[in-house]
């Protein structure tokens, strides 16, 4: 199989690595769950697929140039304290795709459940709670309060 | 990762030729397999008579990174819509980011 035994309590979703990397009303939470991760004081799992998801979205969504983009992704990818994960094959594939049913996710979200339920992760930080709320089996943390959350999308819709 | 990989691994023994300044070409293939950029600095050293180059990769302690990104975070300007010439495309990528940074509750 080529996987590696993984050792980690989270998952780190797209969201949180968004809006903890860019100026915003809730850059601060955000930024304090990724504190967290660099500095290990939460041993937390980041798919390299998610890094390209905060690529696209800081690039296609926020408009930031390439450059500037890579710079700190570059940046946060020297940590050493996060468990940085690349492994995909046809297996995964496959489990990830039958999440895909069974839970009505899309494929990237069926392969982060693929990783926790593989790797017994049962902690997710992420924005994207509507869907991740969905497995029971799991706990999905929105570091970002009700009233920061409605500030925050009052803010990125002005932007749109 | 070192250049002083077995070369039955890159199959291939490249030559270069040392300027008059000491100035020297890392073979392309050998670039290309350790994914060496412009820019980038590496390391000399010499093990007896080998020559050992290795890329430098920077180390950075947690606080330093965590600077950094403190140091530069980024403005967040908006899409053109020039980017995004198809409108599905648009709204389908957009949707993505949409649900992704919590804007769909």
């Amino acid at each position: 199989m080529g996987e590696k035994e993984i050792r980690a309590d989270a998952v780190m979703d797209v969201g949180i690595l968004a809006v903890g990397l860019s100026r915003n009303p809730a850059t601060n939470y955000c930024l304090e769950v990724i504190e967290d991760a660099v500095k290990g004081r939460i041993r937390v799992l980041i798919p390299y697929t998610v890094i390209f998801g905060a690529h696209y979205i800081l690039t296609r969504f926020y408009g930031v140039e390439p450059k500037e983009a890579n710079s700190l992704l570059r940046n946060l990818l020297l940590s050493q304290r996060i468990v940085w994960y690349g492994h995909i094959d046809r297996s995964s594939m496959e489990k990830s795709f039958e999440n895909t049913e069974k839970y009505d996710l899309d494929a990237w979200n069926g392969y982060i459940l693929h990783l926790m339920e593989a790797n017994q992760i049962k902690i997710i930080y992420t924005l994207d709670v509507e869907h991740f709320n969905k497995i029971n089996w799991l706990k999905t943390i929105n570091p970002i309060p009700n009233t920061k959350m409605r500030e925050l999308r009052d803010f990125l819709q002005g932007k749109g | 990762m070192a250049l002083h990989l077995p070369f039955q691994t890159i199959h291939m023994t490249p030559k270069t030729k040392v300027s008059s300044q000491g100035r020297t070409v890392i073979p392309v293939q050998i670039r290309k397999k350790l994914s060496l950029r412009e820019g980038e600095e590496v390391e000399w050293v010499l093990e007896g008579d080998v020559i050992v180059v290795k890329p430098f990769r920077e180390e950075k302690t947690s606080d330093e990174i965590m600077k950094y990104l403190k140091d530069h975070l980024v403005e967040i300007k908006g899409i053109p819509s020039k980017d995004v010439s198809i409108n599905l495309k648009k709204r389908m990528m957009n949707e993505w980011a949409r649900r992704k940074l919590g804007l769909t509750q």
